[in-house]
């Protein structure tokens, strides 16, 4: 619990030196991606990293597994994740949340065949995603600047200590090594990769700036789940308002553009409402 | 990279669904009862063996052209770069958009024919769009939430923009454009698309993996 509570104590200090930061980026007030130079090139890297060594491998494994082995790989280490997600459950004091993942982790990990076949899911036994950056998000952290993690792909700031601080939170990583850590993830990622290799490559095709694409799908993701667990929807319609009413649907009448549909000149606490 | 995946099948899954047994017979007015019945048509277009792909695509595309609306979609993804452009550019624009989600999901298709989808609700937005909200039932994406948002028009509804799992199809779009449009002309931007959507359907997946199977 220690070095939890000095995770979080970290988190908070980037979450104020990031508070203004934006959630979505579908208005054009907040800049998302201060960092965009430095994240396009750790982007390009791991695009390269994929073209050649991850994208290959998955390739391979993909053309020697049936989907449904795959989809067994897959749901096995959603399973092994489930600690993960039962912790961040209770972080958040949410006893429903806990108590169905628990009970979704009992039947895969017993009936599904130490969590080879999802028989949960087929029970309709929700599948809450927690993690420890959506915990940050639900007590109130702003996301940050967005930040593409080496190797890792899309993340911000918050997400990044989320990601950082789940590794304690995995029971089985305190009995492997620094090195065995990294390795049992591998086969998550190679299979993961191989799983939605169509998808994958299809986003590539067809995205206008699959940066751009990926960072917006990113952040409207994350912001979608962090607002299902606040319950509140405050910052959403006002992003709501910019997405699908920003000129009042009458693109000739810009001269009599409403004030408040004009994000340049909305106020400034206006603006700084935190996002997530 | 989960993520990734459902993104791409946002115009995938805007053409699968699963058959209701009672058709409602007066849908011109409620929303939940187009989106069904449109969802309705295409599955029973996709489980049609008589008709090849390129046939199922081209009635896919049909239903999908009579319940999108492409003029609003595209006022809303230039947003506020659409003065920028003049009318025979907006008609353009217009067109080639269309195209261009046309083709991103004609192209797999057939890859999502299994896929079922049940609509689980509805939600009324403040000022008179209402989503309508779905979740895939079966197969790989199982659990994925997708959301249409329609808008009344003159009689009816139309969708505006489809959100998975809270990523809407119209904010990716307005990004990567409003990205390309700065230090860009409009002009260009068309020329892109063109070049975009000249790629034919399905051409370039032979070039992706030895296993698309």
């Amino acid at each position: 619990m220690r070095r939890l509570a000095a995770l979080l104590a970290l988190s908070l200090a980037f979450g104020c030196a990031s508070a203004n930061g934006p959630g979505g980026e579908a208005s054009q007030v907040r800049n998302p991606d201060p960092w965009e130079p430095i994240n396009r090139g750790l982007f390009a890297f791991n695009e390269g990293f994929d073209r050649f060594l991850l994208g290959p491998v998955a390739k391979g494994w993909d053309f020697i597994a049936p989907e449904v082995v795959q989809k067994g790989v897959y749901n096995f280490y959603n399973n092994l994740n489930m600690p993960i997600v039962f912790a961040n459950d209770l972080l958040m004091l949410r006893p429903d949340r806990a108590a169905e993942d628990f009970v979704r982790t009992m039947i895969n990990s017993t009936l599904g065949i130490g969590g080879l076949i999802d028989v949960a899911s087929r029970l309709d036994v929700p599948d809450n995603d927690s993690d420890f950056g959506l915990t940050l998000a639900y007590w109130g952290m702003p996301t940050g600047p967005y930040f593409v993690i080496p190797l890792l792909g899309p993340s911000t700031v918050r997400d990044t200590v989320g990601v950082a601080a789940a590794i304690p939170m995995q029971p089985y990583s305190y009995f492997l090594p620094f090195w065995g850590n990294v390795l049992v993830r591998v086969p998550y990622f190679i299979n993961l990769r191989a799983y939605f290799d169509d998808e994958i490559e299809q986003s590539r095709r067809d995205a206008f700036d699959y940066y751009v694409f990926v960072r917006n799908a990113y952040l409207q993701n994350r912001r979608y789940k962090a607002q299902i667990l606040r319950g509140d929807d405050a910052a959403e319609a006002e992003e709501e308002d910019d997405l699908y009413y920003f000129d009042d649907d009458d693109p000739d009448a810009e001269a009599q553009l409403p004030e408040k549909q004009s994000p340049e000149k909305q106020s400034p606490e206006k603006q700084s409402y935190p996002a997530y | 990279m989960r993520l990734l995946g459902m993104l791409a099948l946002v115009l995938a899954l805007v053409v699968t669904g699963v058959p209701s047994q009672a058709a409602a017979p007066d849908t011109s007015k409620d929303p939940r009862a187009i989106v069904r019945s449109a969802l309705d048509e295409v599955l029973a277009v996709l489980g049609n063996s008589q008709l090849n792909e390129t046939q199922r695509f081209g009635r896919v595309k049909e239903i999908a052209y009579a319940q999108f609306d492409f003029d609003t979609m595209s006022k809303l993804v230039l947003a506020r770069n659409w003065k920028r452009f003049d009318a025979q550019q907006r008609e353009e624009f217009t067109r080639e958009f269309r195209e261009l989600l046309a083709s991103t999901y004609g192209e797999r298709l057939d890859r999502y024919g299994d896929v079922e989808v049940a609509i689980t609700g509805e939600q009324k937005h403040k000022r008179g769009d209402v989503s309508i909200l779905t979740a895939v039932t079966e197969g790989q994406f199982e659990g994925v939430e997708i959301n249409y948002r329609l808008r009344p028009e003159q009689g009816t509804w139309k969708v505006i923009d489809v959100v998975i799992e809270g990523i809407s199809l119209v904010s990716s779009y307005r990004t990567q454009f409003r990205d390309a449009l700065s230090g860009s002309s409009p002009a260009k931007l068309l020329e892109r698309m063109r070049e975009k959507n000249i790629v034919p359907a399905g051409g370039e997946s032979v070039a992706t993996s030895p296993a698309s199977t």
